[in-house]
């Protein structure tokens, strides 16, 4: 179980017909059990690498390899829930072979059981990530894919986020992407580190 | 209360503009309700608006589920869209007559002309409605179903439905209203049975307790299907939204 990645160029070609490279040279590879960090100023890039290596998209120059048949799990940087389904049904659509023992669980280490039957619409921001964590978790997942799961929290709540994270991370064999913008995140597993920097050539690892 | 206040003025108002104008011109309410009851009687009335609801029925359901389809696939696809479109726009403005006469020249007096007529009829807005939905599906909620793997069927039913469902909702509002005003002309113009039949039977014996008996049944039965069926429904679908509108 590898993530094999070598992508030579990404570029966009916004609405005044520039292009615009935005990733370019960036290789790395990602085993079961290990944890690959990004950090970077916002505007570096990498959302777009997560979309690329979740295959959301196809449009670059370049190679990702993902192992066959891994299921993702991933938390977008902005909750991305069904507001017509209840916060466990959310979770459900996303994992309908999850079982009830292993849902409870993971509500209660995310603190999530009495907001089960809420829908989005009635949850704070930092209870939307956290479902949306849930539902990441919820898959089981081969390739866990984290794009700043913490932005926009205050810090006590983050850091209680960041701990249970870990809990969860630590529990699976899983490769894990975390993307960040700041460098707060500890993670005792964390084998694998790059991190990014704006220039000339857009992102490249360091 | 204030339903049961509004249709005693309405009946109030009838019943002196009768008076004022003659009972050979308007009818006063008793007159015509002593029609409504002859028919009933009969036998007749109920299968004129039965006929007429399953004529309303099966066009209806004929052109919201072709209507959506086209819809979604125009909205999605930009190809079909463009070679779409011209027809769309020549539906929409093409005149309900001209439509119904067409089908009963060219498919005869027939109930596949008519039922064919009036889903023609409402088909564009429908299309254009539900078009409009498409494109304002959040693609954000379709890269999440993607990479979770959610199966197509279980994403067009989870994910794309409950966003459609407004534009779904709002299409079938002014499309029945729309179809239960060509389904009479459809009638009137080439079947002989029906609201439509009955009316254009009145109007040529010139009875008009008969015209307003059928009339006034086909409006209740619009307003009880509006109360009955489309209203809780609309209320199901909005239900998740913290304050409906």
């Amino acid at each position: 179980m590898q993530l094999e990645v070598d992508i030579a160029r990404k570029a966009f070609t916004n609405a005044a017909g520039e292009r615009l490279d935005v990733l370019s040279d960036f290789s790395f590879t990602l085993g079961a059990g290990e944890v690959g960090v990004f950090v970077g100023p916002s505007g570096c890039g990498k959302s777009t690498m997560l979309k690329i290596l979740a295959g959301l998209d196809h449009d670059y120059q370049g190679r990702v390899t993902r192992p066959a048949g891994a299921r993702i799990g991933m938390v977008f940087q902005e909750p991305r829930l069904l507001p017509w389904r209840s916060v466990e049904a959310n979770v459900r659509l996303a994992a309908p072979l999850a079982d009830e023992a292993k849902l409870s669980a993971l509500f209660a280490v995310l603190e999530l059981n009495a907001h089960r039957s809420h829908f989005p619409g009635e949850l704070s921001l930092g209870l939307a990530r956290r479902v949306a964590l849930a539902r990441a978790f919820a898959v089981d997942p081969d390739f866990l894919i984290l794009d700043e799961p913490l932005a926009s929290l205050d810090d006590a709540l983050a850091a209680r986020l960041r701990d249970q994270i870990a809990i969860l991370v630590d529990s699976r064999p899983v490769m894990t992407l975390l993307v960040t913008h700041k460098w707060t995140m500890r993670f005792v597993s964390a084998t694998a580190c790059s991190s990014c920097h704006r220039d000339r050539h857009g992102f490249s690892p360091t | 209360m204030l339903r049961l206040l509004s249709f005693t003025v309405f009946l109030a108002t009838w019943w002196i503009a009768a008076l004022l104008i003659g009972a050979e011109k308007l009818p006063p309410p008793p007159a015509v309700l002593t029609a409504i009851i002859t028919e009933a009687h009969s036998g007749a009335l109920f299968f004129n608006l039965g006929v007429t609801l399953a004529r309303v029925a099966l066009a209806f359901t004929l052109a919201m589920t072709l209507g959506a389809s086209i819809g979604y696939l125009m909205g999605r696809v930009r190809l079909a869209n463009r070679i779409g479109d011209p027809w769309l726009i020549l539906l929409l403005n093409l005149p309900a007559l001209v439509v119904i006469v067409l089908a009963y020249i060219w498919a005869g007096l027939t109930e596949v002309a008519a039922i064919a007529a009036i889903a023609i009829n409402k088909l564009p807005t429908a299309v254009v409605t539900v078009r409009e939905g498409t494109r304002a599906l959040d693609a954000a909620l379709d890269e999440m179903a993607t990479v979770f793997a959610i199966p197509r069927w279980r994403a067009l039913r989870h994910v794309i439905l409950p966003q459609l469902a407004p534009y779904i909702a709002a299409a079938a509002r002014s499309g029945l209203s729309l179809v239960w005003k060509i389904v009479l002309v459809a009638e009137l113009l080439g079947r002989s049975n029906g609201v439509g039949f009955e009316i254009g039977v009145a109007f040529q014996l010139f009875d008009i307790p008969l015209l307003l008996a059928y009339s006034l049944s086909f409006v209740a039965v619009v307003l009880a299907i509006e109360i009955v069926l489309v209203q809780p429904f609309e209320i199901r679908l909005s239900r998740w939204r913290p304050r409906a509108a």
